[in-house]
């Protein structure tokens, strides 16, 4: 700062003081002797701080956060009396926006200023709603300042000690009440990246202290809204629900053969050949029903599916099986007397299909029912987890970073 | 304009306001002028310490469509804030008040009143209602600790420390600021909060340093 020439002398070292915030300074630790002491004449005790830890702006340091410059006019290191949380706060001051606070805790930077409005108006239990967000109640707390250093414009000390404090959360903004017998101050808070403040203060991001964990007002990186992914997600389901009722409703499901064939009719072929039979109106599903009178029993068959006109074949098999019995006095089942293959892209021709059965000892008949452009609910089952992996992975990778931004707080709702 | 003329260096001091309470010379800082009901006070007639506010004398702004200029500041030195009391004078030599601290202002009437509630109602979070059905919220109570002026001033009723403040408000942004003193009446001027930017404010300090 400059043209300034308000100084005040120290109480211990006696050495003079020139303050960057004028007269506005309120208290101050003595740029030789480190001492804290006020400005005023209310409390003439000194504060000797014996914590310390590295300071990431130092005091003097200018960024650009809004579009104003601010200064680093103070830092403090406060800590919560009841889990000894410490974290650090930079006091910042423009003349044109007055002060404001940069406040970090495990790399998580929250930019913090006062507001006019009190926002317990339109608070409801736990919550507040301001702004058109709704405020969690995060943490409440008592804290004092174990170390400071530089200037402030109130007795950081004093009031720090003497205020409860209540913070409200809706990432990436946040509610703070400070609330002592003698006032009450509202500030709003916003989320910054470590890059942002090391970029808005010109110094480098390895020199800011890395992030841990989730911030307690850190938004979620993604390009979607919850309630927007919601929303899509219902309508994708709407979608496709709609897709797959309007498809099954125009599919013809039409019987284009069946037969029943038995063990002694075969002789000594291994093969079936079944009648030719059509399939039309172009390329569309075909589904083979094999049905047998199994009793504790199975059954197994290949096939092939030939077209007569250009040879192309489709081979498959399917294998049926069906048990039962009593065991403790109760009846049990496994497995069904009917199976079905399905062929989803058939184009139209002459086919026919050469079956080649394997009969057990007790089970010596089969019928075989060949349906054309049948509804295909497979097809709508897999559509549906496919459109939902995304939405599901978002929701749950959500609730579990939901789950550690209140890990540290008393008032969590995952619990 | 009326000229008044500083006893101790001759100084001509010109006055706007039509009923100014207290002017100080603006040359040598003496008492030019002081009205009937400051003469029982002892006045800190120190210079008003350098701080960062952006308003200054010669000020002007606008407000309910009327151009006021600032003639004179009182400020008065809390405990841990300051509140600078711009007086604003009207076309016709009347006067209110722009009360500024760090970048948040409020204006506030000229016209004193008397809360004769108790004093115990004027506490942070406490909700008191004052005429008019105004209902307002306590916000903070300060101690004051120095007054400082300088200027043409219109009449302000608590110009010797040791008083305490209290400031009230609601999300209206009506506001109120009390003055308690003992042995002294509970006096309070009404206003409201505003943002600083309806006020088109001309002739400010530029700060360009911090641009």
């Amino acid at each position: 700062m400059s043209g300034n020439n308000y100084t005040v002398s120290c109480p211990t070292c006696g050495k003079i003081n020139t303050l960057r915030g004028k007269s506005m300074t309120r208290a101050l630790t003595c740029q030789h002797c480190k001492i804290y002491f006020r400005t005023g004449n209310w409390d003439t005790s000194t504060v000797e701080f014996v914590y310390e830890e590295p300071q990431a702006l130092p005091i003097g340091a200018r960024g650009r956060i809004d579009g104003f410059v601010y200064e680093v006019i103070g830092f403090t290191i406060k800590q919560e009396y009841k889990y000894h949380f410490r974290w650090r706060e930079y006091l910042v001051f423009n003349p044109f926006r007055g002060y404001a606070f940069l406040s970090e805790y495990n790399g998580h930077w929250n930019f913090v200023w006062p507001i006019e409005e009190d926002p317990l108006v339109h608070k409801s239990d736990d919550t507040i709603q301001y702004e058109g967000e709704t405020f969690h109640l995060y943490q409440m707390y008592s804290a004092k300042v174990v170390h400071a250093r530089g200037e402030f414009f109130f007795d950081v000390f004093d009031m720090t000690a003497s205020t409860t404090n209540k913070e409200y959360i809706a990432p990436p903004h946040m509610l703070a009440q400070e609330k002592s017998d003698d006032s009450i101050l509202w500030c709003k808070a916003e989320y910054f990246k470590p890059s942002e403040i090391a970029e808005a203060f010109s110094v480098p991001l390895s020199s800011l202290p890395s992030r841990e964990g989730i911030g307690y007002t850190q938004p979620f990186q993604s390009q979607y809204s919850k309630n927007a992914l919601l929303i899509f997600t219902v309508l994708i389901i709407l979608f496709t629900f709609i897709v797959h009722l309007t498809v099954n409703n125009t599919a013809s499901d039409k019987v284009v053969y069946s037969g029943v064939f038995r063990k002694e009719e075969m002789a000594d072929q291994k093969m079936i050949v079944t009648p030719s039979f059509e399939l039309k109106d172009g390329t569309k599903s075909l589904e083979i029903l094999i049905s047998a009178p199994l009793s504790n029993d199975w059954f197994f068959s290949e096939f092939t599916l030939v077209n007569e006109t250009n040879g192309t074949e489709y081979n498959f098999a399917k294998e049926i099986e069906y048990y039962y019995g009593t065991e403790d006095g109760y009846g049990w089942s496994e497995g069904s007397r009917n199976g079905e293959a399905f062929l989803s892209q058939i184009p139209e021709g002459k086919y026919h299909l050469n079956i080649y059965p394997e009969f057990s000892f007790t089970t010596d008949t089969f019928d075989l029912t060949v349906k054309r452009d049948v509804p295909m609910n497979a097809n709508f089952f897999v559509t549906l987890i496919g459109l939902l992996i995304f939405p599901a992975f978002y929701f749950i990778r959500h609730h579990y970073r939901e789950q550690q931004r209140w890990s540290e707080s008393d008032y969590t709702p995952y619990e | 304009m009326t000229p008044y003329t500083c006893n101790a260096c001759n100084a001509t001091n010109s006055s706007v306001l039509s009923k100014p309470a207290l002017i100080i010379c603006r040359q040598c800082r003496a008492v030019v002028h002081r009205d009937e009901q400051l003469k029982m006070f002892e006045l800190d007639l120190a210079r008003v310490p350098d701080d960062w506010s952006f308003v200054r004398i010669g000020t002007e702004f606008s407000y309910n469509n009327n151009t006021l200029t600032v003639v004179g500041r009182i400020r008065f030195q809390l405990r841990n804030d300051y509140k600078n009391f711009w007086c604003a004078a009207l076309r016709d030599g009347a006067y209110i008040w722009i009360m500024e601290s760090f970048a948040s202002f409020c204006i506030l009437g000229s016209t004193w009143k008397e809360f004769k509630q108790s004093s115990e109602k004027l506490r942070a979070g406490q909700l008191i209602t004052l005429e008019g059905n105004l209902k307002i919220r306590g916000e903070y109570v300060e101690k004051c600790e120095e007054v400082t002026f300088e200027g043409e001033l219109g009449l302000m009723k608590f110009p010797e420390a040791s008083f305490f403040f209290i400031q009230c408000s609601n999300n209206q942004n009506q506001t109120a600021v009390f003055f308690i003193k003992p042995s002294y009446d509970i006096e309070y001027l009404e206003g409201g909060k505003i943002d600083v930017e309806k006020l088109n404010l001309k002739n400010t300090v530029t700060w360009d340093e911090w641009k």
